[in-house]
């Protein structure tokens, strides 16, 4: 062999290791990208199940104290009430009437209240109509009981393609945003809206005109933003993606994005 | 050979006192990994075989007759052999690795006894290399440092693979066992001057880069990465 050819054959065998080398440490690195973002997925899902799993246990808890306060609470006003009938009849001095109506106002608010929190907490509504009616049947009690202005716009026939566990975490999500409204915001006036934004992804949007709020500040205050960690939590649930502009000027507007 | 020829491959030997310079800077010449612990073996042995041949061929070159000093490469290869059986007995984590590395010893055992019966690792002033262990030597290294590169792909262990001592270790050992197969099969084919100037050339280079690559293993001895294999 002449020099030349030793030279090439020196130099080939050169660049072919060079290049294995830089070929390995670059799939190397491909690789462990892969699997680092498979693995970041898998935490997600299980972040995901674990968050889920909790809102079940908390369902599954709601659904038996409505029971409780249904059955036995509420059977036991049921009964008083009657009990309370039956006196009045025997009652004949005009003052003891009189109190003795009272009491039976009072005991009528009770069993209402009773109805309206054993109702709030299983959506029966949801399960026998779907996610409209649910919200539409809450959002009517709102308005009744509280005298605010409640509108409730949607796009949605009775096959709008959400599961089962989407429907309830809208529907959840609702409850508590409107809560937050009453109680906290001090708003007049709501307004829902559930549109599909395309054949993928579903909007909800709730807007109150109460005074607002900060986001950070009450997820800092120790205890406090529990509700709006739950929206959160049940946004991440579904896969969504909330978004927030609040001030006080005009109140607060959540956008919920849901993938179908 | 020319004089700068010569002097440049004398060069490339010393460039072992690089990686000793590098570990005694980290204080890593005799850390508590094994594996590192070979490695400086594997230096010392080098050191040693450098620090006798060198003056013969300093000697050698101002023309002064001077012994042969094929016999200590020989026997520097044999020894440094079976310390790199060793790391790769280190690094490798298969089940089957015992079985492999004690294969690779006894087949290189096999090749050095059989060089026993010619005098090139009996007769101090021998002028004749063990090429066929030296062959051996280069497939057998070869064979495992694509194993472990194999094994690091599985694993995918380490974070950042080129700041892991032992990626570089093994590297330098696949590029200059890759290049010393052509090189000893110039040499031990009886290659004519100008051919086997060339092959100790590349040597000397194969050389340097080894030295080099175990510099950046023992800079990187230090890194948190280092742990992956315990």
């Amino acid at each position: 062999m002449n020099t030349l050819g030793t030279i090439l054959i020196l130099s080939l065998t050169a660049i072919v290791i060079a290049i294995f080398i830089v070929l390995f440490v670059a799939y190397y690195n491909k690789k462990q990208s892969k699997q680092k973002m498979e693995l970041q997925a898998k935490e997600v899902e299980l972040q995901q199940s674990l968050l889920l799993n909790s809102l079940e246990v908390q369902e599954a808890e709601q659904k038996r104290i409505a029971r409780d306060l249904h059955d036995e609470v509420g059977a036991l006003l049921s009964v008083t009430k009657m009990s309370l009938n039956v006196l009045g009849r025997k009652i004949k001095d005009d003052t003891l009437s009189k109190d003795l109506l009272k009491s039976k106002k009072l005991l009528e608010d009770s069993i209402a209240t009773v109805r309206r929190i054993s109702k709030e907490l299983i959506p029966s509504s949801l399960e026998n109509f779907g996610l409209v009616a649910a919200i539409e049947d809450f959002l009517n009690q709102v308005k009744q009981s509280t005298g605010l202005s409640v509108n409730f716009e949607t796009d949605f026939l009775e096959d709008d393609n959400l599961t089962k566990n989407q429907e309830l975490m809208l529907y959840r999500i609702v409850q508590e945003l409107t809560n937050n409204a009453i109680k906290h915001s001090g708003a007049t006036q709501l307004e829902v809206s559930l549109s599909h934004l395309s054949a993928e992804q579903v909007k909800l949007i709730f807007f109150d005109n109460g005074s607002g709020f900060n986001a950070q500040e009450i997820n800092e205050k120790s205890g406090g933003g529990l509700g709006l960690k739950n929206i959160e939590s049940r946004v991440k649930v579904i896969s969504g993606k909330l978004s927030i502009v609040s001030n006080a000027e005009i109140g607060s507007r959540f956008n919920i994005i849901v993938p179908l | 050979m020319e004089l700068a020829i010569k002097f440049f491959i004398t060069f490339t030997e010393i460039a072992l006192l690089f990686p000793l310079f590098v570990a005694y800077r980290n204080r890593a010449f005799w850390p508590n990994n094994l594996t590192l612990k070979l490695l400086a073996y594997f230096l010392l042995v080098s050191f040693i075989q450098i620090c006798i041949v060198t003056p013969h061929d300093i000697i050698n070159y101002n023309g002064y007759d001077s012994p042969n000093t094929v016999f200590y490469y020989n026997w520097q290869y044999v020894i440094t052999a079976y310390l790199k059986l060793g790391i790769y007995y280190t690094l490798l984590t298969s089940k089957h690795k015992k079985f492999l590395i004690l294969s690779f010893a006894v087949i290189l055992t096999g090749f050095v006894v059989a060089e026993f019966r010619q005098d090139s690792l009996t007769f101090y002033n021998t002028g004749s290399f063990i090429t066929n262990t030296y062959l051996v030597v280069n497939l057998l290294v070869i064979t495992l440092s694509l194993i472990y590169a194999y094994q690091q792909l599985q694993d995918l262990s380490v974070e950042n693979i080129t700041k892991y001592p032992f990626f570089w270790l093994n590297a330098g050992f696949l590029v200059y066992h890759f290049g010393s197969i052509f090189v000893y099969s110039f040499v031990g084919n009886g290659a004519n001057t100008e051919d086997a100037t060339i092959a100790w050339i590349v040597n000397g280079l194969l050389l340097f880069i080894l030295y080099i690559t175990i510099s950046f293993a023992y800079y990187y001895s230090y890194s948190p990465n280092l742990t992956q294999d315990s």
